[in-house]
């Protein structure tokens, strides 16, 4: 079976690109704290996601709303509401991680599917199949720290859908535990939505090269004319044992192109595009590339090389202008 | 149809022609037109912001301000702005137009943005949302005709730039070559600078000498 594709949709104009570039289905957030994009300015107030929603509908193109942060104490009603808001806009899932928020959506809106969303660092069958039993979710995105082996291995051992990510950012890749920002911040992404959050980032330029500081750590220094990279901690450069450069994280994105027979054959359901905080320049070159590869290797996966100019284009609006396989190649350490 | 953000970056060619006021005045009257009326509700967190967009070298230097009857540009210097992005006019045309994935000309350094982060990001994300159709705006204000006429004039130019482009590319392969005694960390940086050149972003030779003293210095430290 061909593996749908998810794309990232962070406004309208996004979510008409991933529509008309050929997702199947597209995701987005409401404009709050409660998905882990949550950028000033970014994602759709109730008019524009019952736009997009129209539109994609229209389309046969499926709309799945991330509500995919932790409540907050005392603020928890932007996550119900968010959920409410999903399911009167006729969403087609909704991608939520905190429990609670799983029972919410179970008990008010039982039609209305439930996803587990990459927050929930859930990482073996069993973890997956507790979420089914008492949530009953209908399909889990796995956090980016597993070999295409041991994801192979889950979705044998669960009727849970399985869906991955294939292209994009990359992060330390301990979604839902990562608290690194909240260091330096006092932000996190688990509970804010957001690391390095903007109101502590600060770009400076002198004599060409140019700083970045988080809250004024220094995290990253640029030298003329090399490529600069997002100002996250995890993707800084730092000095340990005698030696600088990326301690934790070198400033690569995802690209899973080479790969595509191995996770077709895998039985994942959906291929996830990372990049709601991106354009829809990025977004329209990215699924036009996925949809291309897709198409392909399901049309003949023996056959099936990727295409030097799709790796080029993915290269060319990425971060750090290369691509690896993370962790589905090697062991994560 | 030709994708518009493959025009900009060889429009700066042809813009860089211009003298400075003639960029100012473009600039300017791109900024005040992307700005429909019913943006404005949109620009409603930007209010009381000032935002000041400037070339490298400072030939060009642009203030906008956003208040509740819209939105005002100036060639007021705007030094004490809150946001200051600086590239070269056809990232400047680029950025505010929404015609090139922003991300990328931050991460090719073709864009810089300095001051308060939270104001840049929201006014990168307000512009994204705008969705402004250039072909459709030429269409509403010459007609469609014209529009159109110019659209495919500014296709053929494209095309013919980009077969220059292609001649020079394989010149600098040859350069590359020809330079195989560089470090990967002096290569990675000369190629860098050649690529911006390359990419229309630098008029002349002197440039790539002080980039390349300048990786020389570094690799010697």
């Amino acid at each position: 079976m061909k593996p749908e594709l998810v794309c990232p949709a962070g406004n309208l104009p996004a979510l008409k690109a991933a529509v008309d570039a050929g997702g199947d289905t597209v995701y987005m957030g409401f404009r709050n704290a409660s998905n882990a994009r949550n950028f000033e300015g970014l994602n759709f107030n109730r008019e524009e996601a019952e736009t997009g929603i129209s539109y994609a509908h229209a389309r046969s193109v499926r709309v799945f709303v991330a509500v995919n942060t932790s409540p907050r104490p005392g603020v928890d009603s932007d996550w119900t509401a968010s959920i409410d808001m999903a399911a009167e806009l006729g969403a087609d899932a909704v991608i939520v991680s905190d429990m609670a928020l799983l029972a919410y959506a179970r008990e008010h809106y039982p039609m209305l599917r439930r996803h587990l969303s990459v927050q929930a660092s859930a990482c073996n069958h069993e973890a997956l199949n507790f979420y089914q039993r008492h949530f009953d979710i209908k399909r889990a995105v796995l956090p980016r720290v597993l070999t295409l082996d041991a994801i192979r291995d889950i979705a044998a051992n669960t009727a849970v859908e399985i869906e991955i990510f294939v292209s994009g950012g990359l992060c330390v890749m301990a979604e839902g535990r990562c608290w690194l920002s909240s260091y330096v911040t006092g932000d996190s992404p688990n509970m804010h939505g957001v690391c390095s959050p903007a109101h502590a980032v600060r770009f400076e330029e002198v004599d060409d090269t140019l700083a970045v500081k988080l809250d004024g750590v220094l995290v990253n220094r640029f030298a003329p004319g090399t490529p600069a990279a997002y100002p996250t901690l995890c993707k800084g450069r730092f000095e340990a044992c005698g030696k600088q450069g990326h301690v934790m994280e070198d400033p690569y994105s995802l690209n899973a192109l080479d790969m595509l027979p191995e996770i077709f054959a895998a039985g994942i359901t959906g291929l996830k595009i990372e990049g709601r905080q991106r354009s829809k320049h990025y977004v329209r070159e990215v699924v036009s590339v996925w949809r291309s590869a897709v198409d392909a290797c399901a049309a003949a996966p023996e056959s099936y090389r990727p295409m030097p100019e799709w790796m080029a284009s993915l290269d060319a609006t990425s971060e750090g202008g290369a691509h690896t396989a993370g962790a589905y190649v090697d062991e994560w350490r | 149809m030709m994708a518009p953000l493959k025009f900009l970056p060889q429009a700066d060619v042809f813009l860089r022609l211009l003298p400075a006021f003639a960029q100012a005045q473009i600039l300017q009257s791109l900024i005040r037109r992307i700005f429909p009326a019913a943006a404005l509700e949109q620009l409603l967190p930007l209010h009381g912001k000032r935002f000041q967009f400037q070339t490298p070298g400072r030939e060009l230097c642009l203030l906008m301000f956003i208040d509740s009857r819209g939105v005002h540009v100036s060639h007021d210097g705007g030094d004490d702005a809150d946001v200051i992005i600086r590239g070269d006019v056809a990232a400047l045309t680029a950025l505010c137009l929404g015609l090139e994935d922003t991300d990328s000309l931050f991460f090719s350094r073709r864009l810089l943005l300095t001051g308060d982060t939270s104001t840049g990001l929201l006014f990168k994300n307000v512009l994204a949302n705008l969705d402004f159709d250039l072909r459709a705006e030429l269409q509403r204000h010459m007609g469609r005709r014209a529009a159109d006429a110019l659209w495919r004039m500014a296709e053929q130019a494209i095309n013919m730039v980009e077969h220059l482009d292609r001649r020079l590319d394989d010149g600098r392969q040859s350069i590359i070559r020809r330079l195989g005694l560089l470090s990967a960390e002096q290569g990675q940086v000369l190629e860098a600078e050649i690529h911006r050149i390359a990419s229309g972003k630098a008029d002349s030779a002197h440039r790539i000498d002080r980039r390349r003293r300048s990786a020389q210095g570094m690799a010697s430290t």
